[in-house]
């Protein structure tokens, strides 16, 4: 079917979505309830802001990472010519646009820091550093003004990268040039190196640094891995979604197929990444740097830990392999679905131990991730009133949607 | 903007002379891109018959010319001296080399890791490029594969020979033995010798597999009965029929899909002999990435190394053109980037990290007695590459040669930082040594490259150097039938 | 060279059904007249029709009807034996067959075998599709009747060619020749029936096979000759690794010195130092012999004194010995009674220390002849184990302290000497820890010191 199909313009009609003011102020009261039903909680509960800045900061790099992810999605595209992909990337585009939303949510967290509270890193508290060989040593980059630099820069560089992608390509739209999509080319190169780098040290600021003690080099790489699987994870969904549906003729069963395969790849690569760090600590067996490791074997951490080889990895690996899986939207909602859940549970994995002996799983958790996965999509559909979500005008799109992939 | 208009112009200025279906630019410059237009993967007009002439009459020269006589020649000469250097090192023992406390891991491994690395272009270009229907490819993936193939055999001399006893080099294998005891399965050395070996049977089945369809031409082309019967073996009887394709394309696709991972796990165990350790400069997380990203980089600069010339030389021109050689340019480029990006990031961490050694590791690689090579190192490897930045670097063949062959020096030189300056510097500083490679080490190493290119003009000399049926399976011909899988 | 632009050779004229032909072969130059002309044979119902072409034809698995590859299955099937075998090896070889421990990792752990399963997955993996491919694909297979057809050399060049067995009951020639022309064909051949004697491989080749395959054989064939014979030549030496060291060995010649011998004798009239051992009470626990005893000794014992000393069997012992006859000599030997050397506390320390590690196995740490060795070769039941004479024994204590070095020294009855292990002055320590232990058991109250008796409380 695809292969038959050509690219008409009156196609581009049924390419916008008429999203309802009305509904979209709804969700957003709603997004605005369930954070402060989680603000609420934690302020009445013993230890509860400690763990509700936990519980934000997780739930806020997840929201981040799902855009971070469409992002270098957007970038390798780009920057490699793809063709196939013209029709979803608008998809990507918005996901990546709204990353400003998370991030203002994550700033009253350096605002705190800022005032001086150490609850989420320890490295802000005075006592704890002082007599501290190694994080008086570390103390030129982790402190809180040099900090809240870095995280403007890293939020500055993202929000821009964002926001230029969906403008570029909105441009395109109505000029139809194709000198846009050259443009668009050749800086990819520099968007995709300042993201690379900004991702790399936002994964050591804001997770690793969670306990100052621990490093790895790979960790940066860690964070991407992890960052491209939730954004691919989303956009397999929204892909198999429509495709269900047929909302659109230009997105059709071949680019799902497409998608599944980056996702599939992707989710290899976070395995191999994250096995090759286990392996290295594991081996090496040096006390600073398996301590980190060690903690998330104990308590209970352990069967987090095995859930994520099995349900972050094996599970997904073994279902996604045959070619009809990736073809079958329902098999591709679920698998993208439970590597959504796995993702938060990796970040989970990062983040919590620091804060707790043992796993905790309640409202609080619950609450910001729902809150923060609904401040993207309220950003998301914020974009989808605003242009279609096609790039209607991309020379490359009857390349995309006669796309058959054999 | 101006720049991006101009080149548009010529791109539609050219596509008005030429067929919609056919894009073929003619002689001209194809790395100008109109985006709407996918450019053929060759110039000039190439029909199946010109392809199978141009790429068999290569292989089916009568005599050979001058100058592959006489680079076989120097080939066979260095080939040889390997072989002696071989002989003399295991009648007298591997004390010919200059590895000697602290420093027992010189030269062999540091060439063993280079050329490893050098092989994993190969199988980027004809597996993960495959994958990601990258039809360019087709023009280079025998070239490159053979290069891969080569590579992994010189690789593995190193390690076979350092051993010592080369004669009970079966004991790296777990058979059993009168020993009755096993090899060592925790160590990663023991995960070399498999991953290595795999990766070089894995490579040369996919090799053989993708070259019957074109020793099959050979076969039908040949005109004396040695030729008929050698290539007729060679070919095992293929006759093309719609089963043999059928199953040819879906092994292709296997076997791409077995070769990626594992191409990724040669290296990523390589990095892993080093990684395991404790050693100050070795043991970090990022090494698997780091060097798996660093072995496509130097592979890739050998493959654009050996394509320049060959493509001058056997007028393959219109086959791997411009284009094929701007793209590696930049798969070189973006490479580069991440090593470098590795670079910084380990001596980021190691200062973060605030172990003393490390720390101290890291300076002494920057600042101490082998900062030399260590910014021979990221002069090639980082800077060197930055030029791909301008277009005008990645279209002048011979500019973009230079640049290669720093990036191969760079590479070599950065195995070398790694083994040496961590070895050199012990936890005992009464240990503390400066590292001198002996001649043999030097002769040995040169050696390496004469069977390297032996191995090379051979198959450029006698096996169709460029994937006829590939080529064939991508040309717009009949129908949109210009996927090979 | 070949030309390429050479045109086929003209096909026969008529094609009859004809008993010399095993089909027919139709040469087609683009792929959309081969896919129709394979759609209209197959109309037909023939079903033994193939295509052969330079390259993969997109559509041709349709029209020529073939479904499904058992390739992937293959695939799957080497990678679950490769993983399981690796994981295997690295658990049955180094934590069962051979168990080894190193630098403190686990006998097995699931984390460092993932490597080597890995990469036996892929390599299992990738031989079952390469070997799947050849065996379906029915390769090796160096004669075909269809390369017979001159048109069929441009299959693997610039043409598609239709062929049909003559096996199919729908095929007929008269029907089949029009209609192929019909559809495009360039030309139409008959395929050649295999003349028997050109299908064949060359004599000359399975001769060189055959004398290859002989001369192949002949290297293992002398390997096993020597793994499986002896012989008193000194074996071949490849590698002369350090089989050939530039020294004297023990017993060799030498053309260094007058004499030949590369083991230089004592200059007479010396003795090397330490190797003098003037005083026989100390070295031998017994008093010095005169020469005169000397001379009236059997002439053995003339030659090398310390003879007369070596396994002296114990007359007193009662129980039955295996040598009875050198009992006389034993006797008649003038042991030292007094302890050649200072007896203290320490020395007594020392003796207790080595006792413990030389004589308890067998005499037990209480000298009863109970050590867990005597123990445990009773109960093993061989009956050549003789139980060591209890030290606290009559006669064994009534022996004077020079005997009981001698003893130790030189063994007796079935115990061995231990002059080689023991330094003198242990051996010593030993006799003088062995007389506290023989004391413990005819001591009285009366021989423990004031101040310590009250510590002492009555046992049964």
């Amino acid at each position: 079917m695809a292969s038959t199909h050509v690219w008409n313009p009156e196609d581009n009609a049924g390419a916008t979505v008429p999203v309802s003011s009305r509904r979209l102020s709804q969700l957003g009261a709603a997004v605005a309830f369930v954070l402060a039903t989680a603000i609420g909680i934690a302020l009445m509960s013993p230890d509860g802001t400690r763990r509700l800045s936990h519980a934000w900061l997780l739930s806020g790099w997840y929201a981040v990472s799902i855009s971070l992810g469409a992002l270098f999605f957007i970038a390798i595209q780009h920057l490699v010519r793809a063709g196939w992909s013209v029709s979803v990337r608008r998809l990507a585009e918005f996901l990546g646009a709204s990353i400003g939303w998370p991030l203002l949510l994550l700033a009253p967290l350096v605002l705190l820091l800022l005032a001086g509270h150490s609850d989420l890193f320890p490295w802000n508290d005075p006592e704890t550093v002082q007599g501290d060989k190694i994080l008086e040593g570390k103390s030129a980059w982790l402190n809180a003004p040099f900090f809240l630099v870095r995280a403007v820069l890293y939020a500055g560089i993202w929000v821009t990268c964002g926001r230029w992608y969906l403008r570029a390509s909105r441009r395109q739209d109505e000029t139809g040039d194709a000198s846009t999509t050259l443009m668009l080319e050749s800086r990819s190169a520099v968007a995709l190196l300042l993201l690379g780098i900004t991702i790399t040290f936002a994964a050591f600021d804001w997770l690793m640094s969670l306990d100052p003690h621990w490093f790895s080099t790979i960790f940066g790489i860690y964070a991407f891995s992890g960052a491209m699987v939730a954004g691919l994870s989303v956009l397999a969904i929204v892909v198999a979604v429509i495709v269900r549906r047929q909302l659109h003729p230009a997105i059709n069963c071949e680019h799902l197929h497409d998608v599944v395969k980056l996702l599939f790849g992707m989710n290899c690569f976070w395995a191999y990444i994250a096995f090759s760090q286990y392996l290295l600590i594991w081996y090496a067996n040096i006390p600073e740097e398996t301590v980190w490791l060690r903690h998330r074997q104990m308590h209970g951490w352990d069967s987090i830990s095995q859930a994520l080889v099995i349900g972050h990895f094996v599970v997904p690996f073994l279902v996604l392999m045959p070619r009809a899986a990736k073809r079958s939207t329902r098999l591709v909602i679920v698998m993208s679905g439970l590597l959504l859940v796995m993702h938060w549970l990796d970040l989970y994995w990062v983040v919590y131990p620091q804060f707790a002996e043992s796993p905790v799983f309640g409202l609080t958790e619950l609450l910001t991730a729902a809150g923060f996965a609904g401040v993207l999509a309220v950003g998301v559909l914020l974009q989808l009133r605003r242009s279609a979500f096609i790039p209607i005008q991309d020379p490359r799109l009857p390349e995309s949607v006669a796309h058959h992939v054999h | 903007m101006l720049l991006t208009r101009t080149v548009l112009q010529d791109t539609l200025n050219t596509r008005e002379h030429t067929d919609m279906a056919t894009v073929s630019l003619g002689d001209i410059d194809n790395t100008i891109i109109d985006p709407a237009v996918r450019p053929g993967v060759m110039t000039g007009d190439n029909s199946l018959a010109s392809i199978t002439e141009q790429v068999s009459s290569l292989a089916e020269q009568p005599t050979a010319p001058r100058a592959w006589k006489i680079a076989f020649g120097i080939s066979v000469g260095g080939t040889l001296m390997l072989f002696a250097l071989i002989g003399y090192l295991i009648a007298t023992g591997v004390g010919v080399w200059g590895n000697n406390a602290p420093v027992f891991w010189g030269w062999p491994i540091v060439n063993f890791v280079f050329w490893v690395g050098i092989g994993h272009a190969g199988t980027l270009i004809s597996a993960i490029l495959f994958l990601f229907r990258q039809n360019w490819r087709t023009s280079i993936n025998r070239f490159a594969e053979a290069m891969t193939i080569f590579a992994v055999t010189c690789a593995g001399i190193f390690p076979a020979i350092h051993i010592g006893r080369v004669w009970f080099v079966y004991w790296l294998a777990p058979v059993p033995n009168s020993l009755a005891m096993w090899p060592n399965f925790r160590s990663p050395l023991l995960w070399d010798v498999f991953a290595v070996t795999a990766y070089a049977t894995v490579s040369a089945m996919f090799w053989y597999l993708g070259m019957l369809p074109d020793l099959a031409t050979l076969r039908d082309r040949a005109t004396t009965k040695v030729r008929r019967i050698a290539y007729g073996i060679a070919a095992l009887g293929w006759s093309g029929s719609g089963r043999q394709w059928r199953l040819f394309e879906k092994a292709y696709l296997l076997l791409a899909a077995l070769a990626t991972p594992l191409v990724l796990s040669v290296h990523t165990i390589v990095s892993f002999d080093f990684a395991t350790s404790q050693i100050p400069g070795w043991h970090t997380t990022i090494f698997p990435p780091y060097f798996v990203a660093g072995a496509v980089f130097s592979g890739f600069a050998m493959v654009i190394t050996l394509m320049v010339p060959a493509r001058q030389f056997f007028g393959l021109k219109n086959l791997v053109t411009l284009r094929h050689l701007e793209n590696m340019c930049k798969v070189v480029l973006a490479t580069g980037m991440m090593v470098g990006y590795a670079y910084g990031i380990e001596f980021f961490i190691a200062w973060y990290g605030g172990n003393q050694y490390e720390q101290f590791a890291f300076i002494n690689r920057a600042l101490g007695p082998y900062a030399w090579a260590y910014w021979t190192m990221v002069s090639c490897n980082v800077l060197a590459p930055q030029l791909f930045w301008f277009k005008k670097v990645r279209t002048s063949p011979w500019a973009m040669v230079a640049i290669c062959v720093f990036v191969n020096i760079g590479m070599w030189f950065e195995r070398f930082v790694i083994t040496v300056t961590s070895l050199s510097r012990d936890f005992l500083p009464s240990s503390w040594g400066y590292f001198v490679p002996t001649p043999v080490d030097i002769l040995m190493f040169l050696g390496s490259f004469g069977l390297f290119f032996t191995l090379f003009l051979l198959f450029c000399r006698y096996l169709p150097m460029v994937a006829m049926a590939e080529v064939k399976s991508v040309m717009p011909h009949g129908k949109d039938h210009s996927c090979p899988a | 060279m070949s030309s390429v632009t050479a045109p086929p050779p003209s096909p026969a004229p008529t094609a009859q059904a004809d008993p010399t032909s095993r089909g027919l072969v139709a040469s087609f130059s683009s792929v959309d007249a081969v896919l129709k002309a394979v759609r209209l044979v197959r109309e037909l119902g023939i079903r033994r029709v193939d295509v052969h072409s330079p390259h993969p034809i997109h559509g041709l698995d349709d029209a020529l009807g073939l479904k499904g590859s058992p390739l992937p299955w293959g695939a799957i099937a080497g990678a679950s034996l490769g993983f399981g075998g690796g994981v295997w090896m690295a658990w049955w070889m180094n934590a069962i067959d051979y168990p080894f421990l190193i630098s403190g990792k686990p006998l097995f752990s699931i984390i460092p075998s993932l490597p080597v399963a890995f990469e036996l997955a892929i390599l299992l993996a990738a031989f079952a599709v390469v070997g799947g491919t050849l065996l379906f694909g029915g390769l090796p297979r160096l004669s075909n009747p269809r390369f017979r057809v001159p048109a069929f050399s441009r299959a693997t060049n610039d043409r598609y060619l239709l062929a049909v067995d003559a096996d199919d009951e729908q095929f007929q020639t008269g029907r089949l020749q029009p209609l192929l022309r019909q559809a495009g064909a360039e030309s139409v051949d008959h395929i050649p029936v295999e003349n028997p004697t050109e299908a064949r491989v060359p004599r000359a080749i399975w001769m060189a096979t055959a004398i290859l395959l002989v001369l192949a054989l002949i290297p293992p064939v002398l390997i096993a000759k020597a793994r499986s014979s002896t012989s008193t030549r000194p074996r071949l030496s490849f590698v002369s690794d350090m089989d050939h060291q530039p020294k004297f060995k023990a017993q060799s010649t030498s053309r260094l010195f007058a004499d030949g011998r590369s083991m230089r004798p004592q200059v007479s009239g010396t003795v090397a130092r330490g190797d003098l051992r003037a005083d026989d009470r100390y070295y031998l626990g017994r008093e010095p012999v005169s020469s005169d005893a000397l001379a009236k000794a059997p002439s053995a014992a003339r030659l090398q004194p310390s003879a007369l000393l070596t396994r002296v069997s114990d007359v007193d012992s009662g129980s039955p010995s295996d040598q009875a006859p050198p009992s006389q000599a034993a006797a008649n030997i003038d042991w030292v009674t007094e302890f050649p050397l200072a007896v203290d506390e320490s020395l007594i320390r020392r003796g207790q220390q080595r006792y413990g590690i030389f004589c308890a196995t067998c005499h037990g740490q209480g000298g009863e002849g109970d050590g867990l060795v005597t123990l445990r070769a009773l109960e093993l039941e061989q009956g050549t184990w003789v139980r060591p004479t209890s030290l606290h024994a009559e006669p064994i204590r009534n022996q004077p302290v020079g005997q009981l070095f001698n003893s130790i020294s030189n063994g007796v009855r079935r115990m061995p000497g231990y002059a080689s292990q023991i330094p003198v002055r242990d051996r010593w320590a030993i006799v003088a820890y062995v007389r506290a232990l023989q004391r413990t058991r005819i001591a009285s109250s009366s021989d423990v010191p004031e101040d310590i008796l009250p510590n002492l409380r009555e046992i049964n």
